[in-house]
């Protein structure tokens, strides 16, 4: 039976292995060091001649997959910030993209980092989100308040029909409370 | 490879890298490191920044220095992405 060829065997390796070398081979480890590892943790042989064919048809695909998954991973954050309308000006926006993109081709950084610039950008939506939930509630206390004291002051207006000098303290004593209610609001 | 074929070949590897991020501006020493891995044999750094600076003067591609400080980003131009190999 014919032995494989050491280029066909580095080939036919299963997908995480190929990963493997494309890796030791992307971050620029030695051929001589890579065939060791090769042999020791695949238990193949394997010569320059093969990791140069490999590297030809593997490694320039992987590169280009690589800056595309920056590209798209940048453009994710973006969108997410962009989605969120005037919390980020377009300045920013372009900073924090450009910011995500270098983050994402940069081999030495720390995955946690792009998570963690992913993760401020939804906190901030969240941020925002809390902001509106709050607002809305202080609106509905504002005029739920304010109705209450309306009616009061209502009632006391009934009381006061056909007493000129009563009439007039009840004007200024609704002017007074209305401006209490929104300044509390 | 003749020196010229070189010369071309990390040119057009500099806008076909540059093409790929679209809008985005690679670090220059991401953009060294991703040449010396397609040019074979692998080009110097002075090679390439020799390359980059034809490509600069003649408008193909943009660089920029960060306010902040730190090595220059590379953007490809209009007119770069106008001869990007295919």
């Amino acid at each position: 039976m014919r032995k494989p060829r050491s280029d066909s065997k580095l080939k036919t390796l299963p997908w995480e292995r190929q990963e493997q070398l494309t890796d030791w081979l992307l971050a620029g480890v030695p051929y001589r060091e890579i065939k060791e590892r090769v042999e020791q943790e695949f238990e193949i042989t394997t010569s320059d001649a093969a990791l140069s064919d490999y590297w030809q048809e593997f490694c320039g695909p992987a590169l280009i997959a690589r800056r595309q998954k920056a590209v798209s991973l940048a453009d994710e954050i973006a969108e997410e910030a962009a989605s969120q309308p005037g919390r980020f000006d377009q300045a920013t926006l372009d900073a924090l993209k450009q910011k995500a993109f270098e983050l994402a081709v940069n081999p030495t950084s720390d995955p946690r980092d792009v998570k963690g610039l992913f993760m401020l950008v939804l906190k901030a939506r969240d941020q925002e989100m809390d902001r509106q939930q709050m607002e809305f509630e202080r609106e509905k206390f504002r005029q739920g308040l304010k109705s209450d004291l309306e009616k009061a002051i209502d009632a006391f207006h009934a009381e006061c029909m056909g007493n000129a000098a009563a009439l007039q303290a009840w004007e200024k004593l609704r002017a007074a409370v209305l401006e209490k209610v929104d300044e509390a609001a | 490879m003749t020196t010229e074929d070189r010369k071309t070949f990390t040119r057009e590897e500099i806008l076909r890298i540059l093409n790929d991020v679209g809008s985005y501006m690679v670090p220059e020493d991401t953009l060294k490191e991703w040449v010396y891995k397609k040019v074979l044999p692998p080009p110097t750094k002075q090679e390439i920044l020799t390359e980059l600076a034809w490509l600069e003067s003649n408008d193909f591609v943009t660089g920029v220095n960060p306010e902040m400080g730190g090595p220059r980003k590379w953007r490809i131009t209009d007119k770069g992405r106008t001869c990007v190999p295919r």
